[in-house]
């Protein structure tokens, strides 16, 4: 069995990397966490939710949070409220089960530049007390990957997606898991995955999902099935929605679905395989922090214009088979595809050059976000 | 030593590959199914067919059907909106 050196978490799972998070309840008090993390180097776990956020909405906002704390990428936590607000940093607290946990209230502590100070204090006390967590030999069969693309160009499905597609298939075959989210992106292809579901169940799920977007959209008289190809994508040679949603999903490799996750939704214990993920109507780095809130440890995200951002929690290894954009991006690319086109590299070998680079990233290789500090961590609303 | 690829095709049972340069009418591209007599201009990204189609054959790309032929399509031709159609909807249909 193939290994990685890995932390070993209290609940089980097992982490890449051994964050210190500071996390905000509500938007009201994001700067005071970001700076806390600024002046620290902690991770800031932020995001724009508040309290009229009701139902299913503040469900996800909830799952989220405590999703976060408890993910095995974090090896503390120290939550940041405001005191008025409706989720309770004490209880987002509570969720970092079997790890230094601690909370704050800025109006408790009297005021920002207070609770900044004392932010300050704990994190520091925070990274002391995890700052010798040994990492250790771990299967990958331990390993959840999740996967997106974005800014994507002809050469995304051409080559990146497949390149990433031969990579689940290889952690697949060695009992991991990889996710599948961007439910929109699925809707030319939600027919064919069906088929490759499990039992029907799953199948009828996927199609539910994708036909969910679409009827979000037919309520503001638009349709994915309508604007899809664009004319960009027809100019750049894609001819049908089937194409484009194909090369989409080809980054989640070829097996069979095992099931259907909910935004958000941690995978069973015990679970591997590849299963899709509705993000529903999130974009960017609301898919990435969906995904991996999920459960994932490190975010595979192809490219093909180039975008910079990773996920706060996550490793995001950046792929690009365009060459322009290892020119004008290549700071903030992590893996070049393009001898794929370029110097007819096999997609099996780009997807072993690949594999040993998620072995190493999950290792603890930085990644170029991580590196150069442009990462984020975002929650999407659940629509009314 | 290996020279620049020319087309690429994704999955074995596809019947059309997809042009990486830019090809010439005329030229001689190599493909996993052999050498293919390019018909019409092909830019970057766009598809040629790997065999003949005729009216109502599914295109085949990534291992699926993608489309279907909507023109008698020659070995070589171009491939897309203007002989394709789109069959989402048939595909969603058929689970």
């Amino acid at each position: 069995m193939t290994t990685f050196m890995g932390y070993r978490r209290a609940d089980g799972r097992v982490g890449v990397r051994n964050h210190v998070a500071v996390v905000s309840t509500v938007f009201c008090c994001a700067s005071v966490a970001q700076r806390i993390a600024q002046a620290t180097g902690a991770v800031a776990i932020t995001h724009e939710g508040g309290c009229l956020e009701l139902g299913p909405d503040r469900e996800h906002t909830e799952q989220v949070l405590r999703g976060a704390v408890a993910h095995p990428n974090v090896g503390a936590v120290l939550v940041v409220g405001l005191s008025c607000e409706q989720v309770q940093a004490e209880e987002i607290a509570r969720a970092a089960v079997g790890k230094p946990a601690h909370s704050l209230l800025v109006r408790d502590e009297g005021g920002t530049e207070r609770a900044i100070e004392r932010g300050i204090e704990r994190v520091r006390e925070l990274m002391e007390q995890v700052a010798d967590a040994p990492r250790e030999p771990i299967g990958v069969d331990e390993l959840i990957l999740a996967t997106q693309c974005g800014s994507s160009d002809t050469s995304s499905g051409l080559a990146s997606n497949p390149a990433v597609g031969v990579l689940a298939d290889k952690l697949l075959a060695a009992g991991g898991a990889v996710f599948l989210g961007e439910t929109g992106s699925l809707y030319g292809a939600a027919g064919l995955m069906a088929r490759r579901a499990v039992t029907p169940e799953v199948g009828q799920r996927i199609l539910d999902i994708t036909d969910a977007v679409e009827r979000f959209y037919a309520r503001m008289g638009k349709s994915l099935r309508e604007a899809n190809p664009t004319p960009g994508n027809i100019a750049g040679g894609l001819t049908t929605l089937v194409e484009k949603s194909l090369g989409g999903v080809r980054k989640g490799g070829t097996a069979p679905i095992q099931g259907v996750l909910g935004p958000a939704e941690q995978l069973p214990v015990g679970k591997k395989g590849l299963w899709i993920m509705d993000t529903s109507l999130g974009l960017g780095m609301h898919i990435a922090t969906d995904l991996v809130v999920g459960g994932a440890q490190v975010l595979v995200y192809t490219t093909g214009r180039g975008n910079p951002v990773g996920s706060a929690l996550a490793p995001t290894i950046k792929i690009t088979a365009t060459p322009e954009t290892i020119g004008a991006l290549g700071c903030n690319m992590d893996f070049d595809a393009s001898p794929v086109l370029v110097d007819g590299e096999s997609l099996e070998a780009c997807g072993q050059r690949l594999w040993e680079k998620l072995l190493r990233v999950a290792s603890g290789e930085l990644t170029k976000a991580e590196q150069l500090g442009h990462t984020m961590f975002a929650v999407g609303r659940v629509p009314v | 030593m290996s020279e620049r690829r020319q087309a690429i095709m994704i999955d074995s049972q596809d019947n059309v590959a997809t042009a990486i340069q830019n090809l010439a009418q005329g030229s001689l591209v190599h493909t996993e199914r052999g050498e293919i007599t390019i018909l019409n201009e092909i830019p970057f990204g766009h598809k040629f067919a790997l065999r003949d189609m005729a009216v109502g054959d599914y295109v085949f790309k990534y291992g699926a059907a993608i489309g279907r032929a909507t023109q008698p399509i020659r070995q070589g031709d171009h491939v897309h909106v203007h002989n394709v159609e789109d069959i989402t909807d048939e595909v969603r249909k058929e689970v």
